[in-house]
């Protein structure tokens, strides 16, 4: 992870991860997958991040686990929201939503000068 | 999460396409269900946690792997650069670690929390279900644990609560031995306390206290007749030395203890808030005491009550004594820190040698030991409290082992039940704590209810205590006992439902489901343990019922002991009269004038003067008898002494041996006179005529007074320090000769001595309107509060062995009973081959008389075992008396055998068709 703020960051994490599962459960290497291909690779995640959040995620009540078999028939465990979790998506999505249109009105070109 | 600008439009690498089975797109394979893992994955839930994040982290590992080939690495080079993209994978794998192990941990507890409340609303449902066995064991419970805490609230406000004062255990008391004796519990006079405060090294302050100059003074109050209080006088230091501090005011101070110091007082606490309405300005008011204003310096706290006074007063030398032999003080040291008991105690009898070298005349053969204040004050309590607990116990015994044994039987018949879902792989564990469940939630409200009915129990006992048990105004039910109710009914519920649980849990399997019925195999182990647990609990029924039977048979020879004075319509009223002690100018016209009007009431048919009542007291004097018993002073043979008038011996009804009563003979300045009694006459008269001799006693008041008294005549025995310690030597002086102020009036009558007070108060008023007339008993009365703790200790005892008895035999019963219905099958069968009735009932009672006899045996064995504890308390009655003990095992054995009537005679009416057939 960056050495900025972890918690935006972290928090920004989590949010995408929770994204990635409102398309269905997945296991921990599909949702890194899936990020990467939804921003044509341009966001990469380190495993070292992914997996604690998962399970911090998780303990939060945020997502459930459960154990299955994956395609090429090895066993997986696969995640999905809870209710809980799509709330904070939710919410999560409108802050990050405010923060953008803020940083962007701050980046308007300045009046009168440089 | 890398950001990586400027990599766009894909890697090229196919996003993975499996999906998880319950998904939308693709059918699945059965999985675990979603969520927490089953509860039972949990037992090993560290090892787990960590094999899944392994397996997890591994997975993607595999597939980051898988990934890198396809793209073209080579594997090994492959492995390298997935496991790069994790960064330290050590640590992402103990972050994972701690957050799932919480996270389980979690889910734990709640599990647990949910499966136990589970349990215990299965128990109530259960309970509720059969109320009549949950009212019976709810009843047996709440008698045995209230019991017990009932009593634990007096062992802990008498025994275990500490002394009100700072460090008690550092406090001692000084009291004097006399006559080379090695125990001995006299007091100290003023001039030898000084000498041991200043000798004394091995202990900080020596305080004393006196309560027997005066030992009681009126107060005047507005308005009511004047009353007695109970006063004491003690040194300046004593409350510091005692660390406690008047809540008001202040103590005394140095000066007030010479001699001309300040009348002043402190008050009790319940003096305060009774007698003044606890009022904050009391200290600087007057108290009138003895017809003298005192003034009110300071208050003491609740509960403080130093030598059972209500008042306290500096320590006035002039008042106390004049003679070092005059034994007024108890003085109390506190111990230097390090020094040890034994260590002061040396010191103590090294100075009291000293003493009794440099004052012979007083001090020969006097020593002196030290007590630590808790042994006085506590002391004579332990035994008889410590009893009364041990009887409770035996009730709880009881009970628990009926509320096990009724657990056990319902429990038997699921056995097979409990078999068979062993077998398919349920807990055997959960069973046994469902089981255990019941049983704590059972002695959870047993022991509520318990502890109302000790509540209950408290309040009647203090009520209907005899006045002077130690410390009884800390007894109550409060925080300490109520820990302890709840602790006990826990163990209580642990216990009795130990056995079902271990029984269910411990089924052989195999023989259970093998078995024709469950009915069977249950009740053959669980009548075992039946038989076992009846068998104690008669035995230790037998243990509580020979102690009741003992105190029972030691109460009854304490009654009928001959006290030695045989009227019993006779009131004593005590008077004093205030002054000096010893004024013959005004004390003997009060009492003629006083004697002559009582005498002349209707209903007295006569009257007499006493000091004391027969059953107290008295002090004692050293004596001589010239001629045949003469020994150097401190050597001398001490005797009661108490001044009668004539006509006494008549009055109170104490037989004349030899030669007369004191009569118009004998007057005031007439030659002396004196009376003994027969223990005197028999020891130092062995062989010779007592009316030829007298007695020659050292004075102390005044020089005018006689010193040979010729002994007229010899009265029997009667007994002075209550009705089981023997009779001293006793002599009896003219009161006109030894005219003391303080008197007891005795007053025969025809009728009920009580219609006569009325009268005999106005006659003393009518010659001292100031004098208190109260505290007046009859000798009923008195014969009565003089085993009056006897009398009590034997009725609880004797409650709780009548309540363990009941309880026993319900115990017999219940086995018995449920035997029969076990053994239904084996009895028909029986009865089918031609056993008849009295066969049958011969069967069940052979049964019944060998438990109760098995019981019996090992419980007389534990009787003489236990029983020599309370010797202390047997009045003349040997602890292993066989006739008490024999009737003891008698009563229980008869009152059991009874109980096994019932089921014999029920099992001799089945029909034996219907009890084969249920087979």
């Amino acid at each position: 992870m960056g050495k900025e703020g972890p918690d935006l960051l972290q928090g920004t994490l989590d949010m995408l991860v929770l994204q990635a599962l409102t398309a269905g459960p997945k296991h921990g290497y599909a949702v890194a997958h899936w990020i990467e291909d939804r921003t044509t690779d341009v966001l990469s995640i380190e495993e070292g991040s992914l997996y604690p959040a998962l399970h911090r995620m998780q303990k939060r009540g945020w997502i459930e686990s459960s154990w299955g078999v994956s395609e090429n028939n090895r066993r997986a465990k696969y995640y999905r929201l809870t209710a809980v979790g799509r709330r904070q998506l939710r919410s999560e999505t409108v802050q990050w939503k405010r923060f953008v249109e803020a940083v962007t009105l701050v980046l308007r070109p300045v009046e009168g000068g440089s | 999460m890398r950001f990586r600008p400027g990599r766009g439009a894909g890697s090229g690498i196919a996003p993975p396409t499996d999906r998880h089975p319950e998904s939308d797109e693709a059918p699945g394979v059965p999985v675990a269900s979603w969520g927490r893992p089953p509860p039972w994955r949990h037992v090993f839930f560290r090892r787990l946690v960590r094999r899944e994040i392994d397996q997890e982290l591994d997975f993607h590992l595999e597939m980051r792997t898988n990934e890198n080939r396809v793209r073209g690495l080579e594997a090994s080079l492959a492995r390298r650069a997935s496991l790069r993209r994790f960064g330290d994978i050590g640590r992402v794998r103990d972050e994972c670690h701690a957050i799932g192990e919480a996270r389980v941990r979690r889910y734990r507890r709640r599990d647990m929390l949910d499966s136990v409340w589970q349990d215990v609303k299965f128990a109530a449902r259960n309970l509720v279900r059969r109320p009549g066995f949950t009212a019976i064991i709810l009843t047996t419970l709440a008698l045995g644990i209230g019991a017990t805490t009932a009593i634990f609230s007096v062992v802990d406000g008498v025994l275990l609560r500490p002394l009100p004062f700072e460090d008690p255990d550092r406090l001692v008391f000084i009291y004097g031995i006399e006559g080379g004796m090695r125990t001995g519990s006299s007091w100290m006079s003023y001039a030898d306390w000084t000498d041991f405060v200043d000798q004394a090294q091995s202990v900080e302050d020596i305080e004393a206290a006196s309560a027997t100059n005066p030992g009681a003074m009126t107060i005047a109050v507005e308005g009511a007749p004047p009353t007695q209080i109970e006063v004491a006088r003690v040194s300046h230091g004593l409350f510091a030395t005692l660390g406690v501090r008047p809540v008001l005011g202040r103590g005394f101070l140095p000066e007030e203890d010479q001699p001309g110091g300040a009348r002043v007082v402190v008050l009790g606490h319940g003096f305060w808030r009774d007698r003044t309405g606890a009022d904050p300005e009391i200290v600087g008011q007057t108290l009138r005491l003895d017809g003298e204003a005192y003034t009110v310096v300071g208050v003491m706290p609740e509960g403080f009550d130093w030598l059972e006074a209500q008042l306290w007063l500096p320590l006035d030398p002039g008042h106390a004594d004049d003679g070092r032999g005059m034994h007024r003080l108890l003085p109390v040291a506190r111990l230097q820190d390090g020094v040890s008991l034994d260590q002061a105690d040396a010191e103590m009898k090294a100075i009291a040698a000293r003493l009794a070298a440099e004052y012979p005349e007083t001090n020969t053969d006097r020593s002196a030991r030290l007590e630590p204040i808790a042994e006085t004050i506590v002391g004579n309590a332990r035994t008889p409290v410590l009893m009364l607990f041990g009887a409770t116990l035996v009730v709880l015994l009881i009970a628990g082992v009926n509320v096990a044994n009724l657990l056990l039987a319902r429990a038997a018949p699921r056995e097979r039940e409990v078999a068979i879902r062993a077998t398919l792989g349920a807990g055997r564990g959960r069973l046994a704590r469902q089981l255990l469940t019941e049983s704590l939630v059972l002695s959870l409200i047993g022991g509520l209810i318990g502890v109302g009915l000790a509540f209950l129990g408290v309040k009647a006992l203090l009520a209907a205590a005899p006045a002077g048990l130690a410390r009884l105004d800390g007894v109550a039910v409060d925080l300490p006992v109520l820990v302890f109710a709840v602790a006990l009914a826990l163990v209580t519920g642990l216990a009795c439902g130990l056995l079902p649980a271990i029984g269910a849990t411990g089924t052989d399997l195999h023989s259970a489901l093998k078995e024709g019925t469950g009915r069977q195999t249950g009740g053959r182990r669980h009548g075992r343990w039946a038989d076992a647990l009846v068998v104690f609990e008669v035995g230790v029924a037998v243990v509580l019922i020979g102690a009741a039977g003992l105190l029972l048979r030691s109460f009854v020879e304490l009654r009928s002991v001959d006290a030695g004075f045989h009227e019993r319509e006779v009131v004593a009223v005590p008077l004093s009269l205030k002054g000096d002690i010893f004024n013959p100018e005004r004390v003997t016209p009060f009492y003629d004038e006083l004697l002559a009007r009582v005498r002349d009431l209707p209903q007295v048919e006569a009257a007499a003067l006493g000091y004391q009542p027969p059953l107290e007291g008295g002090w004692e004097t050293s004596f001589e008898i010239p001629g045949v018993h003469e020994r150097p002073e401190g050597q001398r043979p001490e005797a009661r002494i108490r001044p009668v008038t004539p006509g006494y011996f008549r009055t109170v009804g104490i037989p004349l041996l030899q030669g007369r009563e004191f009569d118009e003979r004998d007057a005031a300045d007439g030659p002396g006179v004196v009376i003994i009694n027969e223990s005197l006459a028999r020891t130092f008269f062995e062989g010779r005529d007592p009316l030829e001799h007298s007695i020659r006693k050292s004075n102390w008041w005044g020089a005018d007074r006689p010193r040979e008294y010729r002994i007229v005549g010899v009265v029997g025995d009667v007994k002075m320090d209550g009705m089981a310690e023997p009779t001293p030597w006793a002599m009896y002086f003219l009161h006109d000769q030894w005219p003391f102020s303080d008197m007891y009036l005795f007053a025969r009558t025809a009728g009920d001595p009580h219609a006569v007070v009325p009268a005999i108060r106005d006659a003393v008023w009518a010659l001292e309107p100031e004098m208190p007339v109260e505290n007046i008993q009859t000798f009923t009365e008195m014969r009565s509060s003089a085993v009056a703790e006897e009398r009590f200790q034997t009725l609880l005892v004797a409650g709780f062995a009548g309540l363990a008895l009941l309880l026993a035999c319900v115990g017999v019963f219940g086995v018995l009973s449920h035997a029969v219905s076990q053994r239904g099958g084996e009895i028909g069968i029986r009865m089918a081959v031609g056993a008849r009735a009295a066969d049958v009932v011969r069967l069940v009672v052979g049964k019944g008389i060998r438990l109760v006899a098995i019981g019996l045996v090992l419980g007389l064995a534990g009787t003489i075992a236990v029983t020599r504890f309370i010797r202390s308390l047997l009045f003349e009655v040997s602890p292993t008396e066989p006739s008490t003990l024999g009737a003891a095992a008698l009563l229980l054995a008869v009152v059991a055998l009874s109980a096994c009537a019932i089921p014999a005679v029920r099992a001799s009416r089945q029909d034996p068709v219907r009890a084969l057939r249920t087979e």
